[in-house]
Formats: structure tokens, sequence, C-alpha cells
């Protein structure tokens, strides 16, 4: 059992959201003290303001952090801000596959809390 | 460049074959390793690369029978013994004073105090000699290398009585403190300095402080100086007269002791001076309703029922070190710090923190691999079956001052060998050839092997 998956280090390697997004609707950004780790959310939506239209997330950390922010910035695409609001941590963890240790969970959890931050400003 | 680190490697073992050393030094190392359950018990679990020692050792069989006996054979209370089994609790537990005070030089047992680790040691320090005899105004003088335990005791200090920190800085690239012996004495004065605490061996850097040079100075203009040796004496020997201090604290469970019991070590007029620190049963000389009198040093620090099997299992480990010769763990682990960096250089992006000479560290390897976060590191290596730690070591200012959030760390003790270098060189290779974002030939063109 390894946290490693070839998907994680290639998203991690080549992150296909990573970019800032000067014309976002809502953008937050969240850090983990502990770790160092960095992160900046940004979401904009469609014309009619009714879809996420893209995410894209920016910053600096860990593997699993950086694979966690790719997957969940395609998750979000197209989603209602009300979708959004229902989205759960438990939803990552689903999406992100193996369950991390319990020490790395915090790194994996990190871009929804940004999430739950820039869905706020929606 | 990977070539001349395998060079390295290969010369620093011919020079101690020559010198005869590996052999005198063939009893530390895998050879130990029967002397230590944990080994056995995950032998067939895969590697079992154990790396972490400046986070606290692994256990040596002599130790955990020594508290196995004690629970056994007389789990009997100190310092009241009305029957003979007490009295002989009470021997064991008194015995590991005059064999910790022949183990850092101290020229009396009744100068070791029994605490719960370094941490409490600095605790207690802090809420008896400064908080009573550091004045308003008046300053305290620590580096910034120092771990947690040797500083928010501090800061909670200062801030309680109006007291100045001030802090010895650090050279980012060298690692050591940037001070100035002619000037020092000086300093002191000018800011009104009454006392130093500061950590003999970094548990970041391995930087090996001139307590010495620094504490002769003090003594001078009449500054009281207490060291941290929670990591220089598992490592090196270590003479609390030598070195000049005042106050020494350290921690039995980095130094093959159980966890729960440390040490503070000072000069029997000093604590004789010092006021009580945790009162209540044990410490007591006379009681009446409303007051009581206390107990001489060390007993009147030392309330309530202590942790006597920890103790006992403590002077156990300090025995079992005592034969090995610190000097010979001390080699043993230098030549485990040359090879470590000789094979780790090879590694891309690869730097190391600290002192470059093993003459002026401790046996901890602080490392960062470029473009890969140390917590990818520590969580590669355990799936490797190799521990070593991640994060700030309960250093953070110090990470600051480097301008890193984190660190990784491999911290050697007499169980350690080449076979656990090279383990944790080869994961490091998988490490980077997943995560790594720096090329070979960039770094090796860059960065000569060994020196950065």
């Amino acid at each position: 059992m390894t946290l490693y998956r070839q998907e994680i280090i290639e998203r991690f390697r080549f992150p296909r959201h990573r970019g800032v997004l000067k014309n976002s609707h809502a953008h937050a950004e969240k850090a983990n003290m502990f770790c160092g780790d960095e992160i900046a959310l940004y979401l904009r939506l469609d014309e009619k303001k009714e879809r996420v239209a893209e995410a894209r997330f920016d910053g600096q950390g860990c593997a699993l952090m950086t694979a966690s922010a790719d997957i969940l910035c395609e998750a979000v695409q197209g989603k209602t801000p009300d979708a959004l609001r229902k989205f759960t941590a438990d939803d990552l963890l689903r999406m992100y596959g193996e369950a991390p240790s319990p020490a790395r969970l915090k790194c994996v959890l990190l871009p929804y809390e940004a999430l739950k931050s820039a869905t706020s400003l929606l | 460049m990977t070539l001349s680190g395998e060079v390295f490697i290969f010369i620093t073992f011919v020079d101690t074959w020559a010198g005869g050393a590996r052999i005198r030094y063939m009893d530390l190392g895998e050879a130990i390793r029967k002397d230590f359950p944990i080994y056995g018990r995950h032998r067939n679990a895969g590697a079992f690369v154990y790396l972490d020692s400046a986070a606290t050792s692994l256990k040596p069989r002599v130790v955990i029978d020594a508290v196995k006996e004690y629970y056994e054979a007389y789990s009997t209370n100190v310092h009241r013994a009305a029957y003979s089994l007490a009295e002989r609790a009470t021997e064991e537990y008194e015995g590991v004073r005059a064999t910790v005070a022949k183990f850092i030089g101290a020229s009396r047992a009744d100068e070791i105090i029994f605490t719960r680790n370094t941490t409490e040691s600095f605790n207690m320090l802090a809420r008896t000699y400064a908080e009573h005899f550091i004045k308003e105004g008046e300053g305290i003088l620590l580096t910034e290398m120092e771990h947690h335990g040797n500083l928010i005791p501090w800061q909670e200090l200062a801030r309680r009585k109006s007291i100045t920190l001030h802090f010895i800085p650090i050279d980012v690239a060298t690692g050591v403190l940037v001070w100035n012996e002619q000037t020092f004495g000086a300093f002191l004065k000018e800011r009104n300095i009454k006392l130093i605490s500061l950590t003999h061996a970094s548990n970041v850097l391995g930087t090996i402080n001139p307590i010495a040079k620094i504490s002769a100075i003090a003594h001078e203009a009449g500054v009281i100086i207490a060291v941290d040796g929670a990591q220089s004496t598992p490592h090196m020997p270590v003479n609390v007269q030598e070195l000049g201090a005042d106050f020494f604290a350290f921690s039995s469970h980095k130094m093959l002791g159980p966890t729960g019991i440390g040490i503070l070590w000072g000069r029997y007029e000093l604590l004789e001076k010092m006021p009580v620190f945790m009162v209540g049963g044990h410490m007591i000389d006379d009681v009446m309703q409303t007051r009581a009198t206390y107990r001489q040093p060390p007993l009147k620090f030392e309330a309530g029922t202590p942790n006597v099997a920890g103790t006992i299992g403590f002077g156990a480990a300090v025995k079992y070190l005592l034969e090995l010769g610190m000097d010979h763990v001390r080699t043993h682990e230098k030549m485990l710090l040359t090879a470590a960096r000789g094979r780790l250089a090879g590694i891309p992006g690869i730097s190391f923190l600290g002192p470059e000479d093993v003459e002026d560290r401790s046996g901890v390897l602080a490392f960062t691999l470029a473009g890969v976060h140390p917590h990818d590191i520590g969580s590669l290596c355990n799936e490797a079956g190799v521990m070593i730690r991640v994060g700030d070591h309960c250093a953070r200012p110090l990470h600051k001052k480097l301008g890193i959030p984190a660190s990784c760390r491999a911290s050697f003790s007499v169980y350690n060998d080449i076979d656990d270098i090279d383990m944790l060189a080869d994961v490091l290779k998988t490490v980077h050839q997943k995560l790594g974002t720096v090329s070979a030939s960039i770094t090796h063109d860059t960065l000569p092997a060994g020196n950065h």
C-alpha cells in the first residue's frame, strides 16, 4: 500500500489545473503552518454565473496536497455554487482514492478548506 | 560526482581499517542490535531502519529488564522504608544519582535532580532560579538554534517579569553561532544579561556549540550558564565541569533509557539558593498547618512519588553506555556521519544543514531535497521501512531563519550502521526519481558533493 500511486505522482509533477485566474469570481488562500503547505484556489463562473467554468490552484506544497488540489479543481468544474456548498470532505477523499494515513490527512484536505472559503464568496 | 561520493566512502573505510578503528569498534552498530529486542520483533516484517534516535532512542534489553525487575521483584515506594523491599527500591533509585553524576562528570550525586524530561528541567529552572534571581529589565541570552523546550519557558518568564530575551544569531550557511570572543563579555554587560541558556548540540543542525569558551566569558561577567544537553549526552562524552556549566539538562529517553525521566544538574550552591518548584509530599522537612519547611537539594525539588521504575531503568541505560564508552559511541557516530554525507551527496538536489566537519557536529544529519516536500520524503521512507523525522523538529524559529518550512533528519545511535545509511540513500534515490524536479546534471554542475 502506497500513498504515492502513479496518478498522484503524475498530478504532482504535471498538474493539469495549476495556475492563477485573474478574472476569477472567488479566490481563497489557505496555509498549513505546521508543514508550510500553501494553496490559492480560484473559481471562475460561466457567463450566466450558474456553474464553475474553470478552477485553478497555485501554491507550494507536498505531493499529496498538490495532487488533491488538482483532483479538486477537476471535480468542481461544471458544478453550481449550490452543489459546491454541498460538496464534503468525504466527497474529495472518495475522488482522491486511497485513504491517506492520519498524519497526512491534513495535506489532502487543505484544498478542501480553500474550496469552502472560496465557495462562501460566491 | 556520484562517483566521488562512492570513492569518499571507500577511502573512509580504508582509513578506518588502517587505523585499526573498525576492529576496535566492531562491538557497535549491527553487532550490538542483539541487545535491542525491537530488532528481533521486526526481523520478519521487511526493513527496519531506525534513524530517528534524536527524537527518542531504542531501548536495550538491560533497560527493559531493570524496569521489569523493579515491577516484578521490589515495586515498593522510595524514601519511606520500614521494610527491606522498600530499602532496596530506595537504594536502587538513589544509586542512579551517583551513576548519572559520574556520567556527566558532576562532583556530587546530590546535584542530580530527577525531572520528567529536558523540557521539565528548563521549566523548573525558569520557575525557580530565574524567577527568583532575574529582575525586571535584566536580560536572558539564548541562541537562534534552540529547541522549543529551551525557548518557550524563557518566553513565558520574560512575559511574566518584563525580562528581555536576546539571541545569539546563527550563520545560515555554516550553521554555527555568530559571536565574538573579544567583545562577548562587553556585550553581556551592555545588555544586562544575567543568564545564558543554550544548547550543547543542535537537534537540527548538529552543531556542537563552544560551551566552555562561552561559559568562561560568562562567568567573568557574573552570568550564569544553563546548557541543554538533550542532544549531546546521547552522542559524546560530556563533563559539566569542563564545560563550565552552572546547570545542565537532559533526557533519559534519548539515551537508551525509559521515557518520563530527565535530569536537571546544577551546582550545589545554586540549588541550595533556589526556591522550590512543585510542592507536596516527599520534598518536605517538617509540616505545620499553615506552613512547611523543605528538605535539602535534590529532594526539595522532587515532590510526590517519583518515576521509580523509569529512574532505575535510566540507571541501567547509563551503565550500559558507560560500558560501551562514550568515546567509542562518538567515534562510531562520526564514522556514520562521514559515510552518510558521502553516500547522500550523490543524490540530486540534496542540501545538508549544519556544519560540514564531523568534528563540529553531533550524530544528526538534517537535509532537504530540492522540489520535494519533507513530508513526502518521510512518507516514502516509511513505505520502505526507513524511519526518519520530518518537520520542524520543535525548532520553528530556526527553520524560519533558514528560510524553509521543514526539513528531513536522520539521526544515529549505537545500533546504527552502514547498512542503515545504504538503505536511506537507496530510498532517497527512489524519492528523487518519483518526485524530484531537479535534474541530476544541473545539481552536479553547480554544487560540489558534500559541500552544500
